[in-house]
């Protein structure tokens, strides 16, 4: 098992070792220098941390754990590469093939919880078996639109040898281009008079980036981005239309009931982004370029369907389009952006008097790293505010658990960024609730003294929770409030450095000072206690009914 | 409005196969009126037909997502 990894170029494996899983930790033991091994201290964190590895380097994750409570507790890891289509391989030990089925110590039947949420997955029962299944398990967790793969691997098959033939598989094939529907998606966006470009993960996943700017440049069309999609397109680049969902930008949102032609690239129209679908975008002619086959008129149905890869799909439909300008359509875009900045982004970024606000935080961490960070987040209101006010320079520089939203995703995904570009300034923001879903892989950090940056915007709150129970609850604050330990004593006890800000005129040299550490470093910034993220679409509602402010 | 579907599929592993349909019919709550599965053949190679009772666009969405099976290698979908 260790030997195939090796074959697949794996350098990193996270994982936790357990008695079914023992013959391969002892090969990875004797076998000393082949993998690095990061010891998680939950596997979950294990999970986690290689799904974040995976983002940052577009290679497969890999993470290893023991039968039962080892392999249930890579669920939520799992789950949620398989919601942002991140490739994986996931390897648990199983108790030996004679005992299978009869209820033994550590015993789950895994194959059959992660099924839903694997892309592939297979018992080995068999050492001979190793070769091939492991081959396969990369192959398909990297083809087409990648996923995680779980390898169930029987003790006495891991204890047993075998005559060790490796043979690589490349990954499948693009889905072949279908020219006549480029043809006809060129056509639309040449009549059209108010385009959109939304572009999402798979503009990413497919290396995409330059040819979305090479057209949105040749045809003057502005580029709205998923949450996913983040950092694949420059920030400040005039045809930058900002965020689209719930919590995105205003007039992408509300203009996007106002296109005539919407070109979406390697995005799934997420509920998150179309709020009440059933208003969404009628009168609209939809282009959709995906990889994924059941993603095409899933949710919105498409006037031309492009199964393709985004990148060469993008590289053809560019010689078909004709160089125009929207100058009038674009004018609407700046008032929209206008309204937004006086209602809510210059006092979210630059308020002159109260508590410090998270999004100035990220503001003021985006200019000192000058937009080229790693920034990964956790999940909740200071998810949206990373997403909002950092300005990604790089791609694949924002790591956030968006399909399944999992809180306690962001200190080990952190941890895998770091891993997997050791050279690139990482710097996780959380919360403080989901700092403690995950807090124990401070362990990790320590142990491997990476330089990752923590900020922890602490305000006492399950916030974007109590958000929500104070505009559709009546203010009812049902267990949201949290009674938190000292975040500094505990980073202390872990041997990393750590500060608390309180107060505006120390933000930007705390900043400052964390930035410039050697080692790891938690700076605790304290943020107003009940603060609200908007622009807002209510769930329910359509995009054109985003809100600026509370309603009165 | 609900209609009566038959859905072929065949699979190069008739078990595993299965266990991923029935999570995608249980998922979307599909109602099954029927089910059955051949004995491979020499290659081994299964086929399943069930019978389904389901909104016309949940069936296109449910045989678009078993294509994506990595054991399914035939879908066909069509209205009894």
């Amino acid at each position: 098992m260790v030997q195939a990894l090796v074959e697949e170029g794996v350098e990193v494996v996270f994982g936790y070792p357990g008695g079914a899983i023992m013959p391969m930790y002892d090969a990875l033991h004797v076998h000393g220098g082949a993998l690095r091994h990061i010891l998680a201290r939950h596997e979950q964190g294990a999970a986690m941390a290689a799904d974040g590895y995976a983002r940052v380097t577009g290679r497969p994750g890999v993470c290893v754990a023991t039968s039962g409570p080892g392999a249930t507790n890579l669920v939520t890891g799992i789950a949620g590469a398989m919601l942002d289509s991140i490739p994986m391989v996931c390897i648990t030990g199983q108790i030996s093939g004679a005992f299978l089925g009869s209820d033994a110590f550590q015993e789950t039947d895994i194959i059959g919880i992660t099924a839903p949420i694997t892309k592939w997955s297979y018992q080995i029962t068999r050492a001979e078996e190793i070769p091939e299944v492991f081959a396969k398990a990369f192959h398909v967790a990297r083809s087409g639109r990648p996923g995680p793969v779980l390898l169930d691997v029987a003790k006495d098959a891991q204890f047993a040898s075998l005559d060790f033939r490796y043979r690589r598989r490349p990954p499948a094939p693009k889905p072949e281009l279908d020219l006549d529907r480029v043809k006809e998606a060129a056509r639309l966006l040449n009549e059209a008079r108010r385009p959109c470009i939304f572009i999402g993960h798979g503009v990413l996943l497919s290396g995409a980036q330059k040819e979305v700017v090479a057209l949105a440049e040749k045809t003057g069309i502005p580029v709205g981005s998923t949450l996913l999609g983040l950092s694949a397109f420059p920030p400040d680049h005039p045809l930058n239309a900002g965020m689209l969902g719930m919590h995105g930008n205003y007039g992408v949102n509300v203009l996007t009931n106002q296109a005539d032609v919407i070109l979406a690239v390697g995005m799934r129209f997420d509920d998150r982004v179309t709020g009440k679908l059933a208003l969404y975008a009628k009168q609209a002619k939809v282009i959709h370029i995906e990889i994924d086959l059941a993603e095409l008129d899933k949710n919105v149905r498409a006037a031309v369907a492009l199964h393709a890869d985004a990148k060469e799909a993008l590289q053809e439909l560019i010689r078909w389009v004709e160089p125009a300008k929207h100058s009038e359509w674009l004018t609407g875009f700046r008032h929209y952006d206008g309204l937004e900045f006086e209602a809510v982004v210059k006092n979210e970024t630059t308020p002159a008097e109260g508590d410090i606000r998270m999004a100035e935080v990220v503001a003021r961490l985006s200019e000192k790293t000058d937009g080229r960070a790693i920034v990964v987040s956790d999940v909740g209101q200071h998810q949206m505010a990373v997403a909002r006010y950092y300005r990604f320079k790089r791609p694949n520089s924002h790591l956030s658990s968006g399909g399944l939203g999992a809180m306690g995703f962001g200190l080990p995904a952190s941890i895998g960024a770091q891993l997997g570009a050791p050279d690139r300034q990482v710097v996780l923001i959380m919360g403080d609730g989901g700092f403690q879903m995950n807090i124990q892989e401070l362990g990790v950090v320590a142990q491997e003294r990476l330089p990752l940056k923590m900020i922890l915007l602490n305000n006492g709150f399950l916030g974007m929770v109590r958000q929500w129970q104070e505009m559709f609850f009546e203010k009812r604050y049902s267990f949201t409030e949290l009674s938190n330990p000292d975040f500094l004593k505990i980073a202390g006890a872990y041997g990393i450095a750590a500060r608390r800000v309180a107060a505006r005129a120390e933000l930007a040299g705390a900043l400052t000072e964390m930035l410039d550490a050697d080692g790891p470093f938690l700076l605790e910034v304290v943020v107003e206690r009940e603060a609200n993220v908007f622009p807002m679409i209510a769930a329910g509602s359509a995009v054109d009914e985003m809100l600026l402010s509370m309603k009165p | 409005m609900k209609k009566t579907f038959i859905l072929s599929v065949t699979a190069h592993s008739a078990l595993r196969a299965l266990q991923r349909i029935v999570c995608l019919l249980t998922r979307s709550r599909i109602d099954v009126d029927r089910l059955t599965m051949a004995e491979a053949d020499a290659a081994g190679v299964s086929r399943l037909e069930i019978c389904l009772r389901v909104e016309p666009q949940i069936a296109e969405r449910t045989a678009k997502q078993l294509r994506r099976v990595v054991e399914i290698s035939d879908v066909h979908i069509q209205p009894l």
